[in-house]
């Protein structure tokens, strides 16, 4: 298959064309020619009044649901929400059933995506059957391709368990990925503890919840000299602690969602049990503080959290529903549309490529004749209202439903496949 | 006519709505003291009472309130139903609801349960108390309560004295309130006031004697032992002991204030015996006002249908 991009401005700091906008000619998954009225046969063409191009996005901490809860999502399935906005790459979560937690479950996580077209980069439990106790088998699971070790969507409580995690992967320069949060605080949570969550009765999830547990993993990874990751950031005060651990040498990275650069906690007044998320969505100061965390680079990643829910655990009262949204058809939307103004798109596409590369330790693609196609093709002015039609997940539990964004993913392009968003 | 087709929580109705909440149950409250006691308002309006949660009170105030209006009602209890069986919400309700049902008044342990089940059915729904978020019509009949035996509630002081986390009275009562022109402050442990409470335009007083002096009204409300997995607080003894409203301490106010509470009382726990049935008390006056507010929530609701 032939595909044209027309006057495309291509946005990928390791290409020579970087910043210029020139046609890309893409022949059978290969990059032919890039250059100026470029024309070819057959082809099938795209064009925007902005068109861009970047390297395929990458996304820490997508919930993949296969093995074992494929009624919510399988790996065919999360590919196409992954190509309907612009990822051709994720790193995936533990939490499946069986727990991605040895050399077998690892392997078939890789070559399901292989066989599916999508890159997959499985992050391995890091306690058995994640229940927060005892290792895996780190070194065996490195071995066979995992990116990390985390319990995903459960964040690790146990201090002692951490430390050993930390000490157990340094031989092989591994990394954890951990979602701060400290369950003891409110067990019975519901969002953010604030002024909404009062005006609403629901039981508050204070941000010391967070704060706590991004201090004491700073800590456990200073005692063990170890890496982390730490995802879906969400409060001023934590993202404060993590610059400074920055600052003082420690080799810690951090991703937000999308959804906490959309979202406040004020969103939440209605109800709306698709906007029940984990963490919770916190206030516009906390916004204002993740804004400038992406401008000074202590955010290195802006995620989906992605995580496909079935309509019986979502469309319930609100203490009943479970957290969760889907996330990879819409986050580079909903990232652009809450930073249009705040933070420059090169900056912002960043967050989607290089970022999340470096922190993996991959290499990001290079858009170059004779390379194999790995990209992402937007206009950032397209304005769009996402629609029950846009999600390309086996569920539905979207909290961009009806949001009116900026910015539009209109192709993925793969050595393997392509694909294009209706418009 | 009131601005909403539902009666969700104090906080989606306008000060006008109250007002007129507050004067259509005087109304009632007239009638229910005559010899015949019934109206053929709400002949033709058929209620289902969904209690979600156990309600003795609540439930008997808007079952007389609805027969009292000639409506017809069904009754419904979680307890025996097949919620039990695992249906969900919106199943249980839309069945009910295929019976041509045209209210529902609605008691459900989740926040927001109205609002939920609001944007999914047709019938106006009144909240009977959902979880820790609202009890409207507890809050209309503390009004007007305070009201009948104060005149009016401009710049009242009312105490709330208590549970103020788990309480969804409360809530409800600090939002009625301010928009009827009072000013309230909350007093308790500590571990049972939401921290963000101020927001809210709110005082907290941890003394109880100094809040009571404060005080016009004291809003007693009950310890809800079933809404707390985890202990606020060491004991009702030592609870008791510094947060009981006891006669000792109201004898040794400067000037007398009003006792209320909205039932069901551990006497010897929030309050005491002899204060519970002194003179300061209008805990019974609330209770036959609950029912000619609720008369009135349902005539006005019932009157947008036509």
């Amino acid at each position: 298959m032939h595909i044209l991009l027309k006057k495309a401005k291509i946005l990928n700091p390791v290409s020579p064309y970087h910043r210029r906008r020139l046609d890309i000619l893409v022949k059978n998954g290969i990059i032919r020619e890039i250059g100026k009225d470029l024309s070819a046969d057959k082809a099938e063409i795209i064009t925007s009044r902005n068109l861009h191009v970047s390297a395929g996005f990458v996304d820490i901490g997508t919930q993949i649901c296969e093995p074992g809860y494929e009624f919510r999502e399988t790996i065919e399935t999360i590919r196409d929400a992954a190509f309907a906005g612009g990822y051709t790459a994720i790193a995936s979560l533990a939490n499946t059933d069986p727990v991605i937690q040895n050399r077998s479950e690892v392997e078939f996580v890789i070559n399901r995506g292989k066989a599916c077209g999508i890159e997959i980069h499985p992050i391995g439990a890091l306690s058995q059957d994640t229940a927060g106790k005892d290792l895996t088998q780190m070194m065996e699971m490195h071995e066979a391709g995992a990116v990390g070790f985390s319990d995903g969507r459960k964040p690790i409580q146990d201090s002692g368990l951490l430390m050993r995690a930390f000490l157990y992967i340094k031989p092989f320069q591994g990394i954890v990925f951990d979602i701060p949060y400290d369950e003891n605080i409110a067990p019975h949570g519901q969002i953010h503890e604030g002024k909404v969550s009062t005006r609403l009765g629901l039981e508050g999830i204070p941000s010391i919840a967070e704060e706590i547990m991004i201090a004491r993993n700073l800590s456990l990874l200073e005692y063990a000299d170890s890496k982390l990751h730490l995802r879906g950031i969400s409060t001023r005060e934590g993202l404060q602690l993590i610059r400074e651990a920055q600052k003082s040498g420690l080799p810690v990275t951090c991703d937000v969602s999308a959804f906490h650069l959309m979202f406040s906690e004020e969103d939440l007044e209605s109800f709306d049990s698709n906007l029940k998320l984990f963490p919770p969505l916190r206030t516009k100061k906390d916004i204002s503080a993740l804004v400038r965390g992406l401008k000074d680079g202590v955010i290195q990643h802006i995620a989906s959290f992605h995580d496909p829910l079935e309509i019986e655990r979502k469309k319930l009262e609100f203490p009943y529903a479970d957290f969760g949204s889907l996330g990879l058809e819409s986050a580079f939307a909903m990232a652009h549309t809450a930073l249009k103004g705040k933070l420059a798109l090169g900056d912002l596409v960043h967050q989607f490529t290089d970022g999340p590369r470096t922190i993996l330790g991959l290499e990001t693609p290079v858009i170059d004749a004779g390379q194999p196609a790995n990209m992402a093709v937007f206009d950032p002015d397209k304005e769009w209202t996402f629609t029950d039609a846009h999600i390309r997940s086996q569920s539905r539990n979207a909290a961009a439903m009806g949001i009116k964004f900026t910015g539009k993913v209109l192709a993925t392009i793969t050595k393997q496949s392509y694909f294009q968003n209706s418009k | 006519m009131l601005s909403t087709k539902h009666v969700l929580g104090i906080k989606y109705l306008t000060t006008a709505d109250i007002q007129k909440i507050l004067e259509t149950a005087q109304q009632f409250k007239e009638v229910i003291n005559r010899p015949i006691k019934k109206v053929p308002s709400l002949r033709d309006v058929t209620i289902a009472n969904l209690f979600f949660e156990n309600s003795t009170r609540t439930r008997i105030s808007f079952e007389l309130a609805e027969k009292r209006l000639s409506a017809d009602v069904v009754n419904f209890s979680a307890s025996s139903s097949s919620v039990k069986k695992g249906e969900t919400l919106l199943d249980t309700v839309n069945n009910i609801l295929s019976m041509k049902v045209d209210m529902v008044v609605m008691r459900h342990p989740s926040p927001g349960a109205h609002l939920f089940l609001s944007n999914h059915i047709d019938a106006n729904i009144i909240n009977a108390g959902d979880g820790t978020h609202e009890h409207p019509t507890q809050a209309l009949l503390d009004a007007y309560s305070i009201r009948e035996r104060l005149g009016s509630l401009d710049k009242k002081k009312i105490l709330i004295v208590g549970d103020i986390k788990h309480s969804r009275v409360a809530l409800s009562n600090i939002f009625c309130l301010q928009k009827l022109g009072a000013k309230v402050k909350v007093c308790g442990p500590p571990t049972l006031i939401p921290k963000h409470l101020p927001h809210l335009g709110v005082e907290v007083e941890y003394d109880l004697k100094k809040g009571l002096q404060w005080c016009d009204v004291a809003n007693v409300l009950r310890i809800q032992l079933e809404r707390q997995d985890i202990k606020y607080f060491p004991s009702l003894r030592e609870y008791a002991h510094y947060f009981g409203v006891k006669k000792s301490i109201l004898d040794e106010l400067t000037h007398q204030i009003v006792i209320m509470h909205p039932g069901p009382i551990n006497r010897g726990v929030e309050i005491s015996s002899d204060v519970a049935d002194s003179d300061h008390s209008i805990i019974l006056n609330q209770v036959e006002n609950g029912v000619a507010v609720r008369m009135a929530v349902l005539y006005l609701l019932a009157g947008q249908r036509n």
